[in-house]
Order: structure tokens, then sequence, then C-alpha cells
């Protein structure tokens, strides 16, 4: 609900912070879903980003920066030419364990840390293949 | 006597879509007569490049005949299961065809403590 209400602000460009919201009466503090938000003209642009972010996030859709990139859960904007290089250089270190057959314990843990520097949607494909890998022995090792 | 003393030798069962599951006890499988037998889970943080932490959490077992099983996951609430884990425990985890982890138990009785008088 606070979602559909966010979406229905921003396209009414009520990003205006001079703008309140009409208070018709007592405790009427705005729409249902932004109560404890601040009352009347205190919502500004940042902060709706900011709200905005955090629903999405708690919904599992990837929320968006200013310009249009997926914004990592701590906030920073992340670079799609990184995440493919990253992605490109995970699937061919898995090609190459997969090819030798076996990954040591230092191996598996800077995999493992590479991988944690993915996008989500690479993340949970490296770490599919990498446990497939491991469950059909086509990769002998251990976490 | 003792006390009741319960070994559980580690057990690892695949199925042909990769999923399975496995479980044994730890004291049974790190004092087994074989030197493959391993059960358990951890957890592992890293620096996600981006301010963030990447939080994996991962059971991985071989049985005697060294047949293994692996699975991770990210799911917050099978993290905070995997906490859970002692000394002496009994773990149990399934995994789907992508090593996913299913399901996560441990079970810590003083049956699978080491017998005091075994060698």
């Amino acid at each position: 609900m606070a979602i559909l209400v966010l979406i229905w602000m921003i396209a009414g460009a009520s990003f205006d912070t001079d703008k309140p919201w009409p208070v018709t009466g007592v405790g009427d503090a705005g729409p249902p879903g932004l109560n404890g938000l601040g009352t009347a003209g205190s919502l500004d642009d940042t902060r709706l980003r900011r709200i905005i972010r955090e629903e999405l996030a708690s919904r599992g859709t990837p929320a968006l920066g200013a310009d249009g990139q997926p914004v990592s859960p701590a906030g920073k904007v992340r670079n799609p030419v990184d995440d493919q290089f990253r992605k490109e250089r995970v699937a061919r270190q898995l090609d190459h364990y997969k090819r030798v057959g076996a990954i040591s314990p230092a191996q598996m843990q800077d995999l493992q840390q590479e991988i944690a520097r993915m996008d989500r949607a690479s993340q949970k494909e490296a770490l599919s293949q990498l446990m497939r890998a491991l469950n059909s022995r086509q990769i002998d090792g251990r976490f | 006597m003792a006390g009741l003393v319960q070994p559980a030798v580690v057990e690892v069962t695949t199925n042909a879509d990769g999923s399975g599951n496995a479980f044994g006890n730890m004291v049974t499988a790190r004092f087994a007569d074989n030197d493959v037998e391993f059960i358990g889970c951890g957890i592992r943080f890293f620096d996600d490049g981006a301010g963030g932490t990447f939080e994996l959490g991962f059971c991985q077992a071989a049985n005697s005949a060294d047949e293994a099983g692996f699975c991770q996951t990210t799911r917050p609430d099978l993290l905070e299961a995997m906490k859970a884990t002692g000394d002496y425990s009994f773990i149990t985890f399934a995994w789907n065809p992508d090593g996913e982890c299913r399901a996560i138990g441990f079970s810590t009785q003083s049956f699978y403590i080491p017998d005091k008088n075994a060698k």
C-alpha cells in the first residue's frame, strides 16, 4: 500500500517540499501507510527516495538509483560494466575448476570473495553452478 | 555405565535431479575409522564491495564412501538457524538441484558426546 501511495506522490509531482499534504481535519496527517513519516510538508526528495528504496528492497525488487541503475543494499549504485566483467571472470574461474576437477581451500575462498561482489542475480547463478559442480563431483573440494 | 551413547554415522543421499540430503553426528564423523567422513555447517561474511556484507551459509558432508553433499544459503532465516550448531551436534540438511539449502537441523544431545571410555 505504501508503495502505491509513493508512486502516486511521484506521479503527482508531490516532491515539492513547499507543498504540504492537505490536512482536512484533526488526525488527518496524510495518506494511509505514511503515518509516522512526519506530517505536512516534511517529505523531501531525499527522504522519499530512501523510503522507495526500502519499500522495493522489502519486496525483493532491485531499487534503482537516480540514473536508473540498480542500487546495492548499502545504497551504492552498481556499475553494470564492472558487474559484467566480474560475471565473466567468475564464469571463467568456474570453467577452469571444472576442467581441473578440483578446487583448493584458498581458491574456494577467493572464488567466494569474488561471488560476494557480484550483483544478486549473478551471485545466485554463480552459486548454483558452483553447488551443482560440487554435488556432482565435477569439482572436488570443500567450503 | 556412562549413560546413553548413540553414534550417528554420516549418511548422504543424492537424487538424480541433483537434490539430496545428509545427516550425521560430528563426533562420530570425527572419530570414524576412515579419513573421508565429515559433516558440518558454517557461515562466511564478505565485504560486498558496495558498503555492505554478503553472508554465505553452507553445510557439507561426506560419508565413509566419500559420497559428498553440499548446500548453501543466503536466506537470513536459514543463516540464523545455522548459528544454533553446537560442539557435539547431530546435523541434518537438505538441498535442491541448485544446491540451495532447503532444510537445516541441529540436535545437541548428551548421547552425541564422545564416550569417555572410548579410544
